[in-house]
């Protein structure tokens, strides 16, 4: 509660303060800034979610006590910013506590679900509350210095990409210190610190949450703008990582432990030469210690832009060799260090098609030609209406992973896809198929796809929003029984009644016969359904209650993906920021 | 348990009801598409829109159109746009083509290190819009977008813009 008393304190610091005199400035490229005095601000985002878990499972041998499984779980995560004059404090809190995770059996008290494993601190033993991030930073109009919590990425990812991940749970910062700053057409970036993943996720279930296993990373950037029509940049990254699961000895002795593997690489970018944009990235990576099963690796990666009439061409093209062996260690924890370009549609990728995506020995492109046809009517309305296709294309040998065949593989990949804006009608289709073509005999595993997302206005504020997506998965010769997996057809549909902007209210259907996916539906074993009421009384806050079940499966963002769990039961969500 | 879900109902009541004027909106400096650096100090006296957006955000895509509406209207009475690319590293060559196409006027950046939006979105809740006054204060901040949204971020820019210098 101390933190809401400070809260409360600053706010009635800042309702006191003298406002900012009013500073008239036109726009332009460097208007003067009148100097105000600094003031305190606090701003922040809170979420909370409250999820009942139904187990329809029985416990062997004791099949007369149905729900025994069935537990509660309550997440809070409060982020705070605290800013004033030049610096900013950043804060992430997390709390999560299990519920009915526990019974007595014949007398004796069993605990489910446990929250977390040994390792992990906290007085209590099924509530857990973690500072996820802090951060303290200094900023000028052309440096920032970060001592805490940051993220860092360098050119497209291939040496070093630590980006903000919420979507899935596998939010990673940098716990150190990091510099940024801009000297003339020069950008320089610093980083070291230890690698700091969240505990406690929002959107999944906490259970058997692992302690922190810090890797060391070091590295640095230097650009160089404005060379005529080049942007050049070099950087590189060293990384020392924790070995083993349970060596969890003192955070700072990261740093003193053997350099397991480097990264370094350097980019080329050109704008607008004959109206072609270019880019172009070369990256290596040498590994020094035994672990990753090679002594070195390499990727490469090129785009090319131009814009003829109506038209916007992509043409993209990777080579990634024992390039992202470098998350082995941190793969342990469900999230990547370095990750490049995969090319491939984020929201199709399966168990198959992501081992090409995580491929050590790939080579590959796609082209991309979007179309502009919409514009401006008389009305002064903007209409969108911008059909696409984009064909890809990889070479992937690497045959470890989740490949599921010993054969190396031809995939072709094109889509087809429009999106159509206007006034409140919209429509936002892609449709594809994939085919994994096997050498020799081996046949080829081939997948179709569509996804839509379609909303129209009903009667005055009422609204109809339908999203529905498919997908089939054709497996051929895996070349052995071990190997051989089922053809599957996956479904999943939205239908949203909105009205206004404050309510919707959502019912979800799921199917899916694909037997690698670890979830039973609460209609019939492949078919599930929930329901969904969101409300929104302002801006920035919004409340869920959802019932019902969904299914597992992969989820990507940000060029990783991780295995979510089904669910089925009801869930309570509030978020909003301030 | 109670005590539990009485810190989360507090910090709940207490978010809500913390009134989100007023507060000065921290300086950022990016780079945008074309590699022109761009600080949000250069823009005091204006009002700012600032959107928060990536490629692979639908709802995003949605909510362009209207933001350009605004831009167009818009520009000469003082509302700078600045669209905020989420997009992190291995999706940035994916950013201006998306622009082109859809014939964005406005200025869009580049934080492939998620380093402003975690200044400002730190929950990364896409797309995001944060209206900031002529004084470089916050004024206003509405996360997501459904169709219609666009009528009251419409009406909170015009208040500001009518509100006096």
């Amino acid at each position: 509660m101390s933190l809401l008393l400070l809260a409360g304190l600053a706010r009635l610091a800042v309702a006191q303060d003298t406002p900012a005199p009013d500073t008239p400035v036109e726009l332009g490229p460097a208007p003067p800034v009148a100097k105000s005095p600094p003031r305190l601000a606090i701003a922040g985002t809170q979420d909370f979610r409250f999820r009942y878990y139904q187990s329809d499972a029985l416990l062997p041998d004791f099949e007369d006590r149905p729900r025994l499984l069935d537990h509660i779980e309550a997440v809070e995560r409060l982020d705070l910013t605290a800013r004033y004059g030049q610096f900013q404090l950043a804060l992430r809190g997390d709390a999560a506590a299990l519920f009915l995770n526990r019974y007595r059996l014949d007398g004796e008290l069993v605990h489910e679900n446990v929250l977390y494993r040994t390792g992990v601190r906290s007085p209590f033993p099924d509530a857990l509350i973690t500072l996820e991030k802090v951060s303290l930073t200094h900023r000028t109009g052309r440096s920032e210095l970060t001592l805490g919590d940051s993220y860092a990425a360098f050119g497209r990812g291939y040496a070093l990409n630590l980006a903000k991940n919420t979507e899935v749970d596998v939010d990673t910062s940098l716990r150190g210190l990091q510099g940024r700053v801009s000297v003339g057409n020069w950008d320089l970036q610093a980083v070291s610190g230890l690698t700091n993943p969240q505990q406690i996720a929002l959107e999944n279930p906490n259970v058997g949450i692992e302690p922190d296993r810090y890797h060391a990373i070091t590295g640095a950037r230097v650009s160089r703008y404005g060379l005529g029509p080049l942007n050049l940049g070099v950087h590189g990254a060293m990384f020392q990582f924790r070995h083993a699961a349970d060596d969890l000895a003192a955070p700072l002795d990261a740093w003193t432990r053997p350099v397991d593997a480097a990264t370094w690489g350097g980019s080329v970018q050109a704008l607008g030469i004959g109206g072609v944009d270019l880019y172009a990235e070369a990256d290596g990576t040498t590994y020094l210690t035994d672990g990753f099963g090679v002594d070195g690796g390499w990727a490469g990666y090129l785009s090319a832009t131009a814009y003829p009439g109506k038209a916007v061409v992509l043409v993209e093209a990777r080579r990634a060799f024992h390039a992202e062996a470098i998350n082995t260690y941190a793969r342990l924890n469900d999230y990547e260090v370095v990750s490049g370009p995969s090319l491939e549609y984020d929201r199709v990728i399966t168990e198959d098609s992501a081992a090409a995506v995580d491929s050590n020995d790939i080579v590959g492109g796609r082209v991309r030609v979007d179309l502009a046809l919409g514009g401006v009517s008389p009305d002064g309305e903007f209409t969108t209406f911008s059909p696409y296709l984009s064909v890809a294309t990889f070479r992937d040998v690497d045959l470890g992973g989740l490949h599921f065949n010993e054969t190396p593989e031809t995939i072709v990949h094109p889509i087809v896809g429009v999106q159509y804006i206007r006034h409140e009608f919209t429509v936002l289709a892609n449709a594809g198929a994939r085919v994994d073509v096997r050498d020799g005999d081996g046949g080829a595993d081939r997948m179709q796809h569509l996804d839509l997302a379609m909303e129209f206005p009903l009667s005055g504020p009422v609204s109809l929003a339908i999203d529905p997506t498919f997908m089939a998965f054709q497996w051929g010769d895996n070349g052995s029984a071990e190997l051989q997996q089922h053809d599957f057809v996956d479904v999943a549909n939205a239908l949203a009644v909105k009205v206004g902007s404050p309510w919707a209210f959502i019912l979800y259907t799921d199917y899916s016969d694909n037997p690698l996916v670890d979830s039973v539906g609460n209609l019939t074993d492949t078919l599930y359904a929930a329901g969904e009421a969101q409300w929104k009384p302002g801006p920035a806050t919004t409340l869920k209650v959802f019932y019902g079940a969904y299914r597992a499966g992969i989820r990507c963002a940000g060029g990783q993906c991780r295995k979510m769990p089904g669910f089925e039961g009801a869930k309570l969500s509030f978020s909003t920021t301030f | 348990m109670r005590p539990f879900f009485a810190l989360c109902l507090a910090l709940c009541l207490s978010a809500t009801a913390w009134a989100n004027t007023g507060k000065p909106a921290s300086d950022f400096s990016l780079r945008d598409i074309n590699n022109v650096t761009h600080t949000l100090a250069q823009y005091r006296g204006s009002v700012v829109l600032i959107n928060f957006w990536a490629t692979w955000c639908g709802p995003c895509q949605v909510e362009m159109p209207h933001l350009q509406k605004m831009h167009t209207e818009l520009a000469a009475k003082g509302l700078v746009v600045l669209g905020i690319s989420a997009d992190d590293a291995r999706s940035a060559s994916m950013v201006k083509p998306l622009v082109k196409n859809k014939g964005l006027g406005y200025t869009i950046l580049l934080d492939p290190q998620t380093a402003v939006v975690s200044q400002y979105n730190p929950s990364k809740t896409l797309p995001m819009n944060v209206l900031v006054d002529r004084q470089g204060n916050v004024a206003n901040v509405f996360s997501g977008y459904n169709p219609g949204d666009e009528v009251a971020l419409r009406a909170a820019v015009d208040a500001l813009l009518a509100a006096p210098k």
